[in-house]
């Protein structure tokens, strides 16, 4: 799958810290509805990456757009567009999951009634039970549940998922991994820098390898078999 | 050095080379400085203008007794008694000019006190009702209500401020960024960890108080060898109450708190004891130990004076008959002066008034007794207040005052009364054809003021029941972190 | 503003449990300071109506007397309190209450709220205005913190920025939130006890409403100042630690220990004269009682201005016109010693007004007893007032003194209820509002300021 008119292009995207290169002449695009996994060792540059998408960070080259919008130019309108789930998705523990839900969808500029945010937080996977529960005793699934309930809430082009599966059980991760396809499904694209190489092959259309911030290695996860990629995937950060 | 002692050796040294604990300790200085500095500047101020109404009285007296002499002079109109220094009775009203002078001790410049509110300086006049007049030497009223920056406001306000402050983020560091598993994982209880590194910064804090409290008065002119008693006093009060600080900000972080919850707990105790007793305190005590409006006084001495002036034959009259020196006199008393009237009515307006001003003093002593009870509970209250006791700037040094003014003015009274009452009985014959009525002349033996001040060691027995408290205070804290901490968090 | 959104913030502040008890119990202490200063109102302008229409009924029925003894006997004037003083007693505790009226005198105001009151009152801000200027912005400090940096700690913020909110819109619906609570908690029960109070007493007008909102609203603009302070440090400091540490040292500075400083600064750095020196002063330039010599002098001096030689020639009584004599001297001694240690005072306000550039809570300190009508500016209208009113009142006695007598030798005719009723009764009035707030440019000063830095600081926030 190629993209005719990405929903992400990152052009020759390059980001120093003190001199160290975090990215370096990143270039990347996604299509509505493919899911992008961006792997790489702790410091390789996937989160300074998704911060830079998110217009949290300037880059000092290059050009990042969304839908056709550069980021740099209006992150704030550009961010409307996509939605962001971090590795831990942190909610006001003094609220309910509903009302984390109608809190962060107001933010975005969503307007939802009840039944619907009951409807997103079930098809997210929570509970109906755990709805009006506060968050503070939700587990970091459950959690995770509510932002991808948030996510989908703002009916965002592009889902960036930070390190989504990361301290989650096997079976909340294959809940998460059957989210992820269905907001694949309803044309979402969706980049997602993570760790966790058996989760790519189950969810990712496409995936890269990311060494001292330098994409080193693209390809279609179809072309792959798990232990493909996994000796892929160690040659390349060893490298 | 064993190992514990190698651990507070190297806390004391973490602290040395803490910029944010040098910045704040550095503040700390710099607003000791101003505060010592500030208080001496008000009281040099006062002392001066002491120095110059005494030199203006006797310069007064001076003129007196030379317009006193020249008047001497054979005159056809006789002086009016009233510009007569020569006159007794003229001169007891319109000329005479004492005043009481508290001077400042020489630990002054410790706390400011009362001393900007009650007067230092007083008239004293032989009609004023009961001894003092109610006067007081200007001072900006701005200043007052916002309160001076004086050495007692930064130790008793400031200084905790700043060693919460230290306390509740250097003891929480570990506790911010997740390491404290693994200081719990070392072979340590958790009572020498935290209580060495509590040791540590108290010892610095201690070290560092004694010294700018020592230094900022040596920048306010203040001779330690003029007050030593009170000086080692001071400094007893101001570390004792530093360590109550410091204890109570260890019982806090031995609840290993973060450091946002250390200083928001730090925070509201400070606010409690600092200005929530006192206000609380202050609206029990005018609501319990009441007296009516000061103001009332204006009505009761009006009314008294113009009782006192209806009756006043019938007031003279009595007096002359009481007295067998002048009874026979009794057809005198129309043809008195003003001034000789006075010293029979003033006694009754007194007598008279003598209830109310009991009363007024009764509450004022409650009120003042009070307060002292509630710098029990309010540290910062009873720090000010033993601050302000020695550097005698306090209420009952005050009060002390107060009584010996009125006891002077009534030396006065008995000096006067009885030589204006004798001429009555025996008048001085006018020298013929004289200007003057040359009834007085006695000028060089009218009394001056001497305040009795209490004694240096009673200055510091008053202030010892805070200290103790202080230290038992401090003491009972220590043991409640100490039970605290004896296990680490379980949330680790 | 979204609605729903501000409503979910104040759902976040109120299930705060410490932060919002903590709120509530300073709400609290503002209401009882508020009550205890009401009910002190309450008694003293009751004795001071009691002993003022006393002293009216006083005058009146003096009976007959010599005029000059009627100026020396005279009244007490007493300062009414400002109707809402209940809100900031300002510098009314520390001034005198009551002035004596008395012949040859300009005297000091007496009995001083404050030296009756045991020394606790001074150390507890036993005023709503101080609570709200001192304490309150230490409260705002740490909601702001837990807005921007305990949320960045949390992640939420991170969170709230990802979904796609402008950074300055998600501060200012926080900042809307914290200054809400503290205006809902804070001024609005103290605004309602001050127009109820007002209700009470009879003494609400437009310019008590004006004065009320007013007060209302520049609280209202230092609580915004407040918060934003502390949300760009939170913002800008990126570890809470840190964050918290400034916050709190800022209050200490900017809050506990530059008013104070300030207001000392001001009186060390422009001393006023010692009450010593202008005593001196006046007893030398204006004697109560003059001597021999200088009696001969004025005596010389009146026949000289009515160009005559002997006082029996004299159109005006010669006591009488002594007496005029030199209480008019007096005026000019007063105004100018007086007067000019009065105006020291005043400049000293105004440059105390001035260093509100440097904290906003001196600013405020100096706005609010002016907006309320309790600062030295309103004080000083009250001892002019009463200063002109006793020489007035001393002028008609002199010049009834003055009147020539019917033959010569004759006694001078004493004064009755008829020449002391033509005295007005005392009434003072307010200075107008506009003439209150020197430190209102300060204060505004801060809000652009804390404006315009917030928008620079939000431009760069990352969660």
């Amino acid at each position: 799958m190629r993209p005719e008119s990405p929903v992400l292009r990152l052009q020759a995207v390059t980001k120093s810290f003190a001199g160290r290169p975090a990215v370096d002449e990143l270039s990347l695009e996604l299509a509505a509805g493919e899911v992008y996994a961006l792997l790489g060792p702790n410091g390789a540059g996937k989160t300074t990456t998704l911060n830079l998408i998110l217009g949290f960070d300037v880059p000092d080259k290059g050009t990042i757009e969304v839908g056709g919008s550069c980021v740099t130019r209006d992150p704030v309108a550009v961010r409307a567009r996509m939605a962001y789930l971090p590795e831990t998705v942190m909610l006001h523990p003094s609220l309910s999951g509903m009302e984390n839900l109608h809190y962060f969808s107001l933010l975005g500029g969503t307007r939802l009634c009840a039944a619907q945010m009951g409807r997103l937080l079930t098809e997210a996977g929570l509970p109906a039970a755990a709805h009006s529960q506060r968050t503070a005793v939700y587990s970091k699934g459950m959690r995770q549940k509510v932002g991808l309930a948030i996510a989908l809430a703002k009916q965002a082009e592009l889902l960036l998922l930070d390190e989504p599966t990361s301290g989650l059980d096997v079976s909340a991760a294959n809940e998460f991994s059957q989210l992820v396809r269905t907001a694949s499904g309803r044309g979402m694209a969706v980049l997602m820098a993570t760790h966790d190489l058996s989760r790519v092959t189950d969810v990712a259309h496409r995936l890269g390898v990311l060494r001292a911030g330098r994409l080193v290695f693209e390809s279609a996860t179809a072309a792959l078999s798990p232990a493909d990629l996994e000796a892929s995937y160690l040659r390349q950060i060893a490298a | 050095m064993n190992r514990w002692g190698a651990l507070l050796v190297w806390e004391l040294r973490q602290f040395a080379g803490n910029p944010v604990a040098w910045i704040v300790l550095g503040l700390l200085a710099a607003a000791m400085a101003w505060g010592a500095c500030s208080g001496a500047s008000l009281h040099r101020a006062q002392s001066q203008a002491l120095a110059v109404e005494s030199q203006a009285d006797a310069a007064w007296l001076a003129s007196v007794k030379e317009r006193a002499q020249q008047y001497t002079r054979p005159s056809a109109e006789p002086l009016p008694y009233w510009q007569d220094p020569g006159d007794v009775a003229g001169f007891s009203r319109y000329f005479l000019r004492r005043h009481a002078f508290k001077p400042h001790l020489p630990l002054s410049p410790l706390a400011v006190g009362v001393s900007d509110l009650q007067p230092s300086r007083v008239p004293v006049k032989l009609e004023t009702l009961f001894g003092i007049a109610p006067v007081y030497d200007f001072e900006p009223p701005r200043v007052l209500m916002s309160g001076r920056f004086d050495l007692g406001f930064v130790i008793a306000f400031v200084m905790p401020v700043a060693i919460v402050l230290l306390i509740g983020l250097l003891t929480t560091f570990e506790r911010d960024r997740g390491m404290l598993r693994l200081v719990a994982a070392q072979p340590i209880s958790p009572r020498r960890w935290l209580g060495i590194r509590v040791c540590s910064i108290a010892a610095w804090l201690l070290l560092v108080i004694a010294l700018m409290l020592g230094g900022a008065l040596w920048l306010a002119g203040v001779d330690p060898a003029a007050a030593p008693v009170e000086l080692a006093s001071a400094m007893a009060l101001v570390l004792v109450y530093a360590l109550f600080w410091v204890a109570l900000s260890f019982a806090v972080v031995a609840a290993w708190p973060t450091a946002a919850g250390a200083l928001g707990t730090l925070a509201a105790i400070w606010i409690l004891l600092c200005l929530c007793v006192p206000l609380l305190g202050s609206a029990i005590v005018l609501g319990t130990v009441r007296a009516p409006s000061a103001l009332y006084r204006i009505d009761a001495l009006r009314r008294v004076t113009d009782a006192v002036e209806a009756e006043r034959q019938a007031v003279l009259a009595a007096a002359f008959a009481g007295r067998a020196d002048l009874a026979p006199h009794a057809g005198q008393i129309g043809r008195l002066d003003y001034a000789t009237r006075q010293t029979f009515l003033v006694p009754e307006r007194e007598r008279r008034l003598a209830a109310q001003q009991h009363a007024v003093l009764n509450v004022k002593e409650t009120r003042e007794r009070a307060t002292t009870l509630l710098g029990f509970v309010s540290p910062s209250l009873g720090v000010q207040s033993a601050l302000a006791t020695l550097a005698g700037t306090d209420m009952q040094r005050h009060r002390r005052f107060e009584k010996q003014v009125r006891d002077f003015q009534l030396h006065l009274r008995d000096f006067f009364f009885s030589r204006i009452q004798q001429q009555i009985v025996a008048p001085t014959p006018r020298p013929p054809g004289s200007y003057s009525r040359q009834n007085f002349s006695e000028f060089d033996a009218i009394a001056h003021f001497r305040f009795q001040d209490a004694s240096a060691a009673s200055r510091a027995t008053a202030v010892l029941p805070v200290t103790l408290w202080l230290l038992a205070l401090s003491v009972g804290l220590v043991g409640i972190a100490a039970r605290r901490l004896r296990r680490w968090p379980a949330d680790l | 503003m979204n609605w729903r959104l501000l409503l979910l913030e104040f759902t976040l502040l109120r299930r705060e449990r410490r932060v919002w008890w903590s709120l509530v119990a300073l709400a609290l202490l503002v209401v009882g300071a508020c009550l205890v200063t009401a009910q002190e109102q309450i008694r003293g302008s009751a004795a001071k109506a009691d002993i003022a229409a006393a002293e009216r009924q006083r005058w009146l029925g003096q009976g007959v007397k010599d005029p000059h003894s009627a100026a020396h006997y005279s009244i007490y004037a007493l300062k009414t309190s400002p109707a809402l003083s209940l809100l900031d007693p300002g510098v009314d505790p520390y001034v005198g209450q009551a002035v004596w009226l008395e012949a040859h005198h300009q005297n000091d105001g007496l009995y001083r709220t404050q030296d009756e009151a045991p020394v606790l009152q001074r150390e507890g801000l036993a005023n709503p205005a101080a609570l709200l200027i001192s304490i309150a912005p230490l409260f705002a400090f740490l909601l702001a913190f837990r807005a921007v940096a305990l949320e960045r700690e949390r992640g939420t913020l991170r969170l709230a920025l990802g979904v796609g909110t402008a950074p300055l819109r998600l501060i200012a619906l926080k900042a809307t939130a914290c200054v809400g609570v503290l205006v809902l908690l804070l001024i609005v029960p103290v605004g309602l006890l001050g127009a109820a109070f007002c209700v009470r007493e009879g003494t609400f007008s437009t310019d008590t409403t004006l004065r009320l909102a007013l007060w209302c609203m520049a609280m209202t603009v230092y609580f915004v100042i407040v918060v934003m302070i502390g949300m760009i440090v939170a913002a800008r400091i990126t570890h809470g630690r840190a964050a918290l540490a400034t916050l709190f040292g800022l209050w200490t500075v900017l809050v506990l220990a530059l008013p104070r400083w300030a207001s000392d600064a001001v009186a060390v750095s422009w001393p006023l004269p010692s009450t010593q020196s202008v005593q001196q002063a006046l007893q030398e330039r204006a004697p109560a009682y003059w001597s021999a010599e200088q009696g001969a002098s004025q005596h010389a001096a009146l026949l000289a201005r009515h160009g005559v030689q002997r006082k029996e020639d004299l159109p005006v009584d010669l006591r009488g016109a002594e007496l005029d004599m030199a209480e008019r001297h007096s005026h000019d001694v007063f105004d100018e010693v007086l007067g000019g240690f009065y105006d020291q005072v005043s400049e000293q306000d105004l440059v105390h007004s001035l260093l509100g550039w440097i904290s906003p809570a001196i600013a405020m300190q100096s706005l609010s007893p002016a907006l309320v009508g309790s600062d030295f500016a309103h004080h000083r209208e009250f001892i002019d007032t009463a200063e002109r009113y006793r020489r007035d009142l001393v002028n008609r006695m002199n010049a009834a003194v003055m009147k020539p007598v019917a033959s010569a030798g004759a006694a001078q005719p004493a004064g009755d209820a008829a020449l002391w009723s033509q005295v007005p009764e005392f009434r003072h009035s307010r200075p107008a509002l506009w003439t209150a707030p020197t430190a209102l440019p300060a204060l505004v000063t801060w809000l652009v300021a804390g404006v315009l830095l917030l928008a620079v600081t939000l431009r760069r926030l990352r969660p």
